[in-house]
Parts: C-alpha cells; structure tokens; sequence
C-alpha cells in the first residue's frame, strides 16, 4: 500500500472505529467479540483498500461486519451464548447507565443474529430496508420479516420496556 | 419505540473506546494473510499446472464435444454418488468438513451427508401444490446430522419467503433456501443448537412479512 493510502487508511479507522465498534458491539453483545469482529472487518478492508478507498469504506466495513458476524455464528453455533453476567462490573455512581447497556444487550440477545443484525442496521446505522436488504445479501421481504419480529421480541422485553420509559 | 430504540442503542453506556494500536494490529494481520494468500496462491499453480498436463488432451475434447452439441437442449449430469437421483444434487450446509446434500428422486425428496452416505431419507410422494409445510426432517436425523451437529431442513410452502426455526426456549434460527435444476419444490434448512431445548415449532413468512405457515412440533418422550 503507497504512503498516502496508509494515510487515508489511518484517517478512516481514527475518525471511524469509535462508530463502528458500537456497531460490532451491538452485533455481538461482547467487548472481546466485538474487537475481534472489527479487526476482521478492517482487515479485509485494508486489503481492498485500492478499490474500496474512492466508493464507500464505510460501508464495506460495515458489510463485512454484519456478515461475517452471522458467519461465525453459522460457523461455531455452539457460541451462541446470550451473556447471563457481563465481563465488566458496575459501579455505584454508573448503575443507571449499566442498567441501559444490560437492558439493551440481554433484548438484543433473544434475537436471532439476522434479526439482530437488521435491528442494528436498521436503528444504530439508519439504513433503509433497501439497503439493509444489500448489505445481507437477502430479499427486503426477509428484512421486513426479520425487523417485525425482532420488534415484536423487543416490546416484550421487560428490561428494555423500563428503559423506553425512562427514555420518554 | 422505533424512536426509543434508536435513542437506546446510541447510549453512551453503550459505547466502547477503540484500542489506540488497532491500526497496527490490522495491518499485521493483513500482513500474515497476503503471505499465506501467496504461499496458497504458488502451490495452488503448481496444481493447476500438473492437472493441466494430465487432463489437458481430454478437456480439449470436452470442450469440442459441447460446441458441436450446442443446439441440443442441456441434459442433466448424473451425479455418480446418487446415481438415482433425478435432479441437480445441491449442498444444504457445510459443517465440518462434511456436506448435507438434497435432491428428489422422482417424487421423492432425499437428504444425506457425505459422511455418512448410506444413511438418506427419502420422503414422498411431494405434492407441489401443498400448501403449509409438507415435509420436514427433523433435528437428529442421520441424514441431516454431522459429528452431532444438528441441522433440520424441510420443503418451502408455496408462497414463503424466510422460514424460522423457533425453539423451545425462544431463540430463533433463520433458515436459508436452496434450489437446483428441476427441484420439484425449494428445499429450506437450518442449523440449530438443540442440546438445551428442542424445536417448538417452524414457521413461514411471506414476502412483506405476514406468517402464512406454522407446524408444531410434537414434544420429544
């Protein structure tokens, strides 16, 4: 890669990764996973960077991430483990904001990963079902199937129902 | 709650701070895989190469054959591992190795594994016109289970566009659809982890959506 590419490809992941972790994080549930999911993405990315530099990085990792996320999982099903306790500990002064990261992960863990993923898409990125439906490689009828469901699941949550109301 | 969620999933309590040497770490890995990308890349030549020099002379006469049987209408291939078979044999899934394939022989609809061949199931006679679910191998099948792998596949009712596995404890596995040349019917399947709880029940989905199809599972003794 030419130094200017190095440059530009330096530039993206300082301005970038930040956003797209959440996105990693809200796919996976797990900072560890998260990372991984990231560094696989980018790393793909770095080594398209020639053709991906003048279109759109951006989404390209953000396609990587949504797909090989659902390919690990078809991969290694036994991983598909919703986390019961979460790796870092709350502390009394930020109970409220760990109640949200708590409430928010366990919703989006009784999804299926399709589910998840449109549902990530959908409200994190603010893709259109179009668009989403691009990124998966599926049909916008099976996003919009995904996406009832998924939100069907996610009004019956109850610790996701008591966050919505401190959010109203 | 399209706005509450939106607001939600942008929590600052959801938000991770990025390692400062990720940079490095990408460009290392990207580094490791253009060298394998290499190695790969030099041994697969050389098998390229010797395949040429053996197989080269009965290509060539392949090929000739196909450009002089243009006109005629394409024939299917037998498949020499189903030799009954009367469509295209299509890989289900990959799992360890190992494919789950499917085709029909006549009006029968077939599974197996590659690693176990003499264990297909063959179902039948299929009714195309059937509307709902009409044949489902179940979790646990030969047919459909690699090194204790569970997998369940079934014929798509007409007009579905997703098929969900749902299990017993909730969770959902989303199943893809495989179609070859001359299935009488697609055939859907997924992979599903069924150590815990089993399947309750499969469902279908059109293409906006609504379900159209649900077959319960009757519960396991």
């Amino acid at each position: 890669m030419k130094a200017e590419q190095e440059q530009a490809f330096n530039a993206f992941v300082s301005a970038r990764s930040r956003h797209l972790l959440q996105t990693a994080h809200l796919l996976t549930g797990d900072r560890h996973r998260a990372e991984d999911l990231l560094q696989t993405a980018l790393t793909r990315a770095y080594l398209r960077w020639d053709r991906i530099e003048a279109e759109d990085p951006e989404g390209y990792v953000r396609r990587t991430l949504a797909n090989a996320h659902i390919d690990w999982w078809r991969r290694k099903p036994w991983r598909e483990q919703p986390a019961a306790e979460l790796p870092d500990v709350a502390g009394p002064d930020q109970a409220a904001a760990y109640d949200v990261r708590d409430a928010v992960l366990d919703a989006l863990g009784g999804l299926s990963r399709r589910q998840r993923a449109v549902v990530v898409l959908r409200y994190y990125e603010d893709l259109s079902e179009a668009e989403i439906a691009a990124v998966l490689g599926c049909s916008a009828g099976t996003v919009k199937s995904a996406a009832s469901r998924a939100m069907a699941k996610l009004r019956a949550h109850p610790g996701l129902a008591a966050q919505r109301e401190e959010v109203a | 709650m399209e706005d509450d969620l939106r607001v939600l999933l942008r929590s600052p309590a959801l938000t991770l701070e990025p390692p400062t040497t990720l940079p490095d770490v990408v460009r290392r890995k990207a580094r490791r895989r253009r060298m394998r990308a290499r190695a790969g890349g030099a041994v697969g030549f050389l098998a390229v190469v010797a395949i040429g020099l053996l197989a080269g002379p009965g290509l060539k006469d392949s090929i000739d054959g196909l450009r002089s049987d243009r006109s005629q209408p394409a024939e299917l291939k037998p498949d020499p591992r189903f030799p009954t078979a009367t469509t295209e044999v299509v890989t289900l899934q990959r799992i360890n190795g190992a494919e789950v394939l499917t085709w029909f022989e006549g009006a029968d609809w077939c599974t197996a594994t590659t690693r176990v061949k003499h264990q297909k199931t063959c179902l039948g006679p299929i009714n195309p016109a059937h509307q709902g679910f009409s044949r489902i191998v179940p979790s646990g099948s030969a047919s459909v289970t690699v090194d204790n792998e569970h997998m369940v596949a079934g014929l798509v009712p007409p007009g579905a566009s997703s098929v969900v596995v749902h299990m017993k404890d909730g969770r959902e596995y989303d199943a893809q659809f495989a179609d070859g040349a001359r299935f009488l019917v697609p055939v859907w399947s997924s992979r599903i982890d069924d150590s815990t709880f089993p399947v309750e029940y499969y469902a279908a989905f059109d293409s906006v959506g609504r379900e159209i199809a649900r077959q319960p599972v009757a519960s396991r003794s």
